[in-house]
């Protein structure tokens, strides 16, 4: 069939598909409206709500990464470092690095049963393993790790691609056997951080303190508190360590720095593509091209402040020595000032073994130990002051004109009150003694009577108005404000005890000695002979001399703070001090052998029973020694008390400490007096008779020159 | 072949090369490329990555076919449509039997050097096949549901069946759309239509029951829900959404697209390579490219309009059915308004059996368009 090309065309033509031109039409249509829709659909993601999606791109790929801040260095008066930063190393592990635990087989879940151990299978160079096998091999390595501790730890991990601390701060030890044992540690990273340490180890322990790892459930305490400060509420984060005790924890936001952060830009394996620290650094063309994070300025770490003591280490070093051995406290202050120059206590502890994860055997000894190291005894412990308190008694009786410096009572070596008698130390008795007297010897018969003839709560008004029954007010340790016992307040302690309520006769006897219900601290006792050095003034009691910013400006200067005056005549105050000098200096004065040549000092004893009639002879009934002194006798500097604990007599355990205290205090100008021959701070009548008046002399060497603080260096003003 | 008749001769000098489609087709694989670079270049700039060269091979390859096809009379694929038909059923068969597998399904026929997916040519047998069917086939009163089940059985059931237990459910699904708009455009009754849809609503829940495996089902729920879930199921689609989203009006520009370049899209350079595309070209290059798929889609319409004859006008209109559906379905998934299925987004996502067929379909539709009547 042969068609010709005329009709080959029409045929053609015909077959034109005219009949499928409406549903061309139709499906024209359609593709305009799907058009439409895409459109929209576009136009609502990228314009509507293109903004929001932008940003949570954003924190796809831009992750904030912290500089550690270093915290703050404490210095002593001198300025010795006394805390630092160091670097310590960690125990890194990343999820994405390691196999996570193998389902237990049947094989395993039987030895699990029986207690036998599964065995290590694995092929111990493969390049990853398990979680659970890494446990196993690492546990060892570790002084004190076990398996199921580092498990937890490596569950805290707060992402696959953020690694976990499996172990802080690894000792030298532990670092080299890791280090060793790499190969068999497919994942297993150490990387370095700062942490807190103590050149001096546990010298410092109670007054620096020491710092923990922050608890969960005081984090979002933490972050409510700095949420509408300047430091924001992320000033502190998971992992993040604070001061827990000591001036680390009462001066945690002055010490602690504020981190830095800078951006890193991270793939969705979490890979590190550049950071917006500086253009040197790998990636950073890639980092610059691929957005406008530049425009994230490094935030850079502020370092903590410094803080610098009035506390000096070579006396809190000599303290330490002193007490060596025994448990007990020694705190020694500038009378004008409240400077305190030491603080310490004994027996302490190695505040550095707070920074790493501590044995439980560790922990329980420490907290077990029947000398307590881990007690501050001079803010905390309260005590029994002894004959220390008669000062206060004397200041009572005479204050409230009662009884005058020439009153005088009988000694026969105990005193009846009631039924009961109450003895004095002497059993034989003192005879006919007066204030001055009375606080040479510590006639306990004196005091029984001056405090009865004052009355209890007014013995208690002039020992409140030294700064007794209240804290300090130094800063730390929840210092404890021990108690003065007034009849009010022994109504209320017993209230509702029949017969209890009364303050009577014998409780006064007891309580103005020193025993009973009185309690002090030794930090309240160095205070109270400050006061009586000084003729009145009660300061508070300072630590910190001055906190120093991390460009060396300083941000805070504590100036003497005077918190009270003993309302008491300077002639009252003369009474108490000649006895206290007598005590030192006069024959019959219960410290008389501690007397130095060259230096004058006032001080006062006091022997503390710990259980009333106590019988047995174990170390732990016997009394308490106090010792309290101000030196030198006239123009005052320094006040110290001196606590050891079953030390048994004031004047043969405490009193020694405190005279080496002042020998080294003063050691400057006892050699210069050695040498000129005379006595610092001998009141002029005494001191004529102490030393032969010297040949007339060109210089009126009696004189002892001004007293000036021992030069040492001063840091910070460098 | 025997000699072409005189009038032939006559008008093939009078052919006229459809440079607008050309110049679209180009444009949109140049987009392609672009979005493709930025997909799978390493941000540490480690070279040319292996996709890029691929891709930009098989666009080349296609292109040249694309012409080489556009110069063919669109008469020889009437005439050899049902033997093109038979070839790609073939391969369909020596793919169940030595096909390689990837992923749990056997799709790909090793051929030298590269695997192709016979189940992407499928499209184009299908389009062809029905196309010579339909052509001889004018239906006054339009096609019914008796009428039309001898081609569904003839073309589409053998497609079907051979990519269904491959298996791929979303090619077998893609291949009825194809069959069904097809019906439409040669006169599918519009009551017919009413029942095909009615089926298709009230099939959609029953198949999502009983039908559809539970990884099918989590797609569906992801799309009515993508929040639910935004760790495991959601991600692909809430990452997606980052990447168009923060493109905002202007785009991040060309190679800082964070969520593509740096790895947080899965699938970013063969289903989502949209999302890529889209961040760092943003609402205005997005309309650009929209633009220049349904202006090809509109042309190509405008090819089967002016065709010479039934066969090209019906080849053209299908081929034009298979973008749209490839887009529609592969952007809906994208854009999260349809559950995510692999249709790929003709011209740009990474595939070289993708690329080749689409541009082949092109080459079809411009060798209907050279020959358009006068």
């Amino acid at each position: 069939m042969k068609r010709s090309p005329l009709e080959t065309l029409s045929l053609r033509l015909e077959q034109r598909p005219r009949d499928l031109r409406g549903r061309l039409s139709a499906f024209g249509v359609i593709l305009m409206a799907v058009f439409a829709v895409l459109v929209g659909r576009l136009w609502v993601l990228q314009v509507v709500h293109g903004e929001e999606y932008a940003v949570l791109a954003l924190d796809n790929h831009l992750k904030e990464r912290e500089i550690p801040a270093p915290r703050g260095a404490i210095y002593d008066a001198h300025g010795n470092r006394i805390a630092e930063v160091r670097a310590s190393f960690d125990l890194v592990v990343s999820p994405q690095d390691v196999d996570p635990l193998p389902e237990p087989t049947a094989g395993e879940a039987v030895a699990g049963a029986l207690g036998g151990p599964a065995t290590d299978e694995v092929d111990p160079l493969s390049t990853r393993t398990d979680v659970g096998t890494l446990i196993r091999r690492l546990a060892p390595l570790l002084d004190a790790a076990n398996e199921e501790e580092l498990l937890l730890r490596y569950a805290e991990a707060p992402s696959p691609y953020r690694p976990a601390v499996l172990w802080p701060d690894l000792s030298q030890a532990e670092l080299e056997r890791v280090l060793a044992a790499r190969p068999q540690l497919p994942g297993v990273r150490v990387v370095s951080r700062h942490r807190r340490s103590y050149p001096d180890g546990p010298l410092f322990a109670h007054l620096v303190g020491y710092m923990r790892e922050v608890r969960r459930e005081d984090l979002d305490r933490l972050q409510e508190r700095y949420r509408d400060t300047d430091y924001g509420e992320d000033w502190y984060g998971p992992g993040d360590r604070i001061g827990k005790y000591g001036l680390e924890a009462a001066y945690e936001h002055r010490l602690r720095g504020r981190n830095g952060a800078y951006w890193v830009q991270v793939d969705v394996h979490g890979r590190e593509l550049g950071r917006s620290t500086g253009p040197e650094l790998p990636g950073d063309d890639y980092f610059r091209s691929i957005a406008h994070f530049l425009d994230e300025a490094v935030e850079p770490e502020v370092p903590g402040n410094d803080l610098h003591l009035t506390v000096r280490r070579d006396l809190q070093q000599l303290a330490v020595e002193l007490l060596e051995g025994d448990s007990g406290s020694v705190v020694m202050m500038e009378v004008n000032t409240g400077r305190v120059l030491a603080l310490a206590n004994a027996p302490n502890f190695d505040p550095e073994i707070f920074s790493r994860p501590i044995t439980p055997e560790a922990w329980a000894a420490l907290r077990d130990d029947p000398a307590h190291p881990l007690v501050d005894k001079a803010l905390q412990g309260i005590y029994p002051p002894g004959s220390t308190w008669k000062m206060l008694v004397a200041a009572a009786v005479l204050g409230t004109g009662t009884w005058t410096e020439e009153t005088a009572v009988t000694c026969p070596g105990y005193l009846k009150v009631g039924r009961r008698r109450f003895h004095c130390w002497n059993r034989r008795g003192h005879g006919r003694v007066t204030v001055h007297e009375a606080i040479r010897s510590s006639c306990d018969v004196y005091f029984y009577k001056a405090g009865i003839a004052a009355g209890i709560d007014e013995v208690a008004r002039y020992a409140h108005m030294f700064g007794m029954g209240e804290p300090t007010g130094i800063g730390i340790n929840n210092e404890v404000g021990a108690l003065v016992p007034t009849s009010a307040w022994k109504a209320r302690r017993y209230a509702g005890q029949r017969g209890m309520t009364t303050f009577t006769a014998g409780d006064t006897a007891s309580a103005v000695i020193g025993q009973g219900f009185t309690l002090a601290t030794p930090m309240q006792l160095a205070r109270m002979s400050a006061v009586l050095a000084n003729g009145g003034t009660v300061y508070k009691p300072l630590l910190v001399d001055r906190v120093v910013g991390p460009d060396g400006q300083v941000l805070e200067r504590s100036e003497p703070e005077v918190v009270g005056q003993v309302d008491l005549s300077q002639q009252h105050f003369d009474a108490i001090r000649d006895g206290m000098f007598a005590v030192v200096e006069e024959v019959g004065g219960t410290a008389r052998r501690q007397r130095l040549k060259h230096l004058a000092f006032a001080g006062k004893t006091g022997t503390a029973q710990v259980v009333r009639l106590g019988a047995s002879n174990a170390k732990r009934f016997r009394d308490h020694a106090w010792f309290v002194a101000f030196a030198p006798y006239e123009n005052p500097e320094v006040a110290i008390s001196v606590l050891v604990e079953n030390g048994e007599h004031g004047s043969t355990a405490a009193a020694p400490i405190a005279r080496q205290m002042f020998e080294h205090y003063f050691q400057n100008q006892l050699a210069d007096a050695a040498e000129q021959e005379v006595r610092i701070g001998a009141p002029a009548k005494r001191a004529d008779k102490a030393t032969p008046a010297p040949a007339p002399a060109p210089t009126p060497a009696v004189e002892p020159e001004p007293f000036v603080a021992v030069p040492g260096v001063q840091p910070g003003e460098l | 072949m025997p000699m072409p008749p005189r009038a032939e001769v006559i008008r093939r000098r009078k052919l006229r090369f459809d440079w607008t489609m050309l110049l679209v087709t180009v444009a949109l694989c140049g987009l392609g490329l672009a979005a493709l670079w930025s997909a799978t270049a390493s941000p540490f700039g480690e070279g040319v990555p292996r996709a890029f060269r691929m891709q930009a091979i098989y666009m080349c390859m296609g292109l040249g076919g694309m012409l080489v096809l556009a110069f063919i009379d669109p008469r020889f694929y009437e005439r050899g449509a049902y033997v093109a038909f038979g070839a790609v059923v073939a391969m369909l068969v020596a793919v169940l039997v030595i096909g390689a597998v990837r992923g749990g399904s056997q799709r790909w026929l090793p051929l030298g050097p590269v695997n192709i997916q016979p189940s992407e040519l499928a499209k184009l047998a299908l389009v062809l096949g029905c196309a010579r069917y339909f052509a001889a086939r004018p239906q006054e009163d339009g096609w019914g549901v008796k009428e039309l089940l001898v081609p569904a059985l003839l073309f589409l059931a053998p497609l079907a069946f051979l990519v269904f237990v491959e298996p791929d459910l979303g090619t077998t699904l893609f291949l009825t759309f194809v069959f069904v708009g097809l019906s439409f455009m040669v006169g599918l009754r519009w009551r017919t239509l009413a029942v095909v849809a009615l089926v298709g609503i009230i099939a959609a829940p029953t198949a999502y029951f009983y039908v559809l495996d539970e990884y099918q089902k989590e797609r569906v729920n992801v799309m009515l829900k993508p929040d639910a879930d935004p760790k495991g199921s959601g991600y692909q689609s809430i990452q997606g959404r980052y990447a168009i989203g923060s493109g905002r009006i202007a785009g991040k520009g060309f190679g800082n697209g964070t969520q593509g370049r740096l790895r947080f899209l899965p699938e970013q350079h063969t289903d989502f390579i949209f999302s890529v595309f889209a961040e760092e070209q943003g609402f205005l290059g997005c309309l650009g490219a929209l633009v220049l798929y349904f202006g090809q889609m509109l042309l190509g319409l405008w090819v089967a309009w002016n065709a010479r004859d039934r066969f090209g006008s019906i080849l053209a209109s299908g081929v034009v059915t298979v973008l749209f559906c490839q887009v529609c379905i592969n952007l809906g998934g994208v854009l999260g308004m349809m559950p995510i299925t692999g249709v790929t987004l003709p011209f740009m996502s990474y595939g070289g059996s993708s690329v080749l067929t689409m541009l082949f379909g092109v080459g079809l539709l411009m060798s209907v368009s050279m020959r358009r009547a006068p």
